[in-house]
């Protein structure tokens, strides 16, 4: 089925030079559509819409996030901001939606990645709680044992 | 000879059954005891007929005293012919008043198919002549002099005497909409049929042109410029009445005339009736957070973020979303 994009409450937003935008999306015979369909779909003509008073250059400087799916589906409803530059936009994005759109590569972080690495930080560092006798007996024993 | 009169007096007393007479009689017989030189049998013929006619003059001035058949509250103890064809006389009267009136309204709104209006009337009009019924049932009764002890009729005259004390005040509240019932009513006379005669087929084009006088629109020159669709014929209420009313009572007046009115399907709730009337706790829980529900969206749009990103309100919003439409499909 078609998909129909309605844009609503246009603003030229020149603090933090954007157009930003209520978007609903008629997809009745569709559970959602996707945010690159979309943002092709806003790059291209949508008749009435208000920013087409403004050139859309680049697909990735519009970015799409919020997306609710009304109940008993076939529309939904999100935001839309149309950066005028990619300098503007890596300035006031959010890193998220930056990775999106492919302005900024994700860095690899699986959180236990992050405490392993923590882990053995605390090992070099050496962080011995008391006299450290204990431990120093132990070492000798176990030193003594495989010798 | 002073025996006698005693006897006399005794005998009157218990005959004429009523203060007034009683005491009229006394004076009466006072009176002939007074004038002593009269034969015995005059004196009694003078005290009987002055009994008789102060009993009658009693019962008169009594009947005429309680105004209307409808709120004799004490039946006087002896009651001639005249007091009881008094009584009918204005039985008929009322009657005949109420129900011109209610006939009147019925009559129009049983060509509307509609007879919720004129049942108040109806229900009234039954009340009250079921309560002549019975009133006068009790007066006979009492009139012949049988004891009106553990009869039925006292009891059930009671009750609609409470009924009727209730009615009072249900009156008050509803006195607005029942005058706009009786204005519609006396208006129907006045109102317009519709004359198929007078129906212009244009020649030319072969369509129908509607006539130009159309008495119907001039009747609505006090139009309502409410918001209500309802096309009310019946002059708007003064002022002061209007901003008596609390904006609820009204607003809910209105949505509940309008869906009278309207031939619109009516939605049902799983309980079985309609869920958008009602001022129970369930609607007014119904209401509130539709409203929440709003606010939050508005809040959203102008915002350009959304709120409800924990897992918890995640759920909340999608169950509340899913009950509220189950209710329409059960």
């Amino acid at each position: 089925m078609t998909v129909t994009v309605r844009t609503r409450k246009f603003i030229r937003n020149p603090l933090l030079q954007r157009k930003q935008f209520v978007v609903d999306v008629l997809h009745p015979d569709r559970a959602n559509v996707p945010k690159s369909e979309l943002q092709d779909m806003i790059a291209k003509a949508i008749p009435g819409a208000f920013y087409h008073t403004y050139k859309v250059t680049d697909k990735s400087l519009i970015s799409l996030f919020g997306f609710r799916n009304k109940f008993g589906g076939g529309k939904s409803t999100g935001f839309c901001l149309i950066y005028d530059s990619a300098e503007s936009a890596k300035k006031y994005e959010p890193k998220y939606r930056l990775v999106r759109n492919g302005f900024v590569e994700k860095k690899e972080t699986s959180r236990k990645q992050i405490k392993e690495a923590k882990n053995r930080k605390k090992k070099q560092i050496r962080q011995i709680r008391g006299t450290g006798r204990r431990i120093a007996n132990h070492k000798a024993k176990k030193a003594a044992k495989d010798g | 000879k002073a025996g006698e009169v005693l006897l006399l007096r005794t005998r009157i007393a218990s005959n004429a059954r009523g203060t007034r007479a009683c005491s009229a009689s006394i004076a009466a017989s006072a009176a002939a005891t007074r004038s002593e030189t009269l034969p015995l049998s005059d004196q009694l013929c003078t005290v009987q007929q002055c009994a008789a006619v102060s009993s009658a003059c009693s019962s008169a001035r009594v009947a005429t005293q309680s105004s209307g058949p409808c709120s004799a509250r004490q039946s006087p103890h002896s009651m001639s012919a005249a007091a009881l064809e008094e009584l009918a006389e204005k039985a008929e009267a009322l009657a005949g008043r109420v129900s011109s009136r209610a006939n009147k309204a019925s009559d129009e709104f049983e060509e509307d198919e509609e007879e919720d209006d004129a049942s108040y009337f109806k229900m009234k009009q039954e009340l009250l002549t079921t309560y002549c019924g019975m009133l006068s049932y009790y007066l006979c009764r009492k009139a012949r002099g049988e004891s009106i002890e553990n009869h039925p009729v006292v009891r059930r005259l009671y009750e609609l005497r409470l009924t009727f004390e209730k009615l009072r005040l249900l009156d008050a509240k509803l006195r607005h909409q029942l005058d706009k019932v009786l204005a519609r009513a006396d208006a129907a006379d006045v109102a317009p049929v519709a004359n198929l005669e007078s129906v212009e087929i244009d020649k030319e084009e072969g369509t129908y042109k509607a006539p130009r006088s159309t008495v119907a629109y001039q009747e609505q020159d006090e139009a309502s410029s409410d918001d209500d669709d309802d096309d009310d014929e019946a002059p708007r209420a003064p002022v002061k009445e209007r901003q008596e009313r609390s904006t609820r009572a009204r607003r809910a007046e209105i949505d509940f005339l309008l869906k009278e009115r309207s031939d619109a399907p009516v939605e049902i709730g799983s309980g079985g009736h309609d869920e958008s009337l009602g001022t129970g706790q369930r609607a007014a829980r119904r209401e509130r957070r539709r409203k929440e529900q709003r606010e939050q969206e508005a809040y959203e749009e102008d915002a350009f973020r959304r709120i409800d990103t924990n897992k918890k309100k995640k759920k909340r919003r999608k169950t509340a979303d899913f009950a509220s439409s189950l209710d329409d499909l059960i």
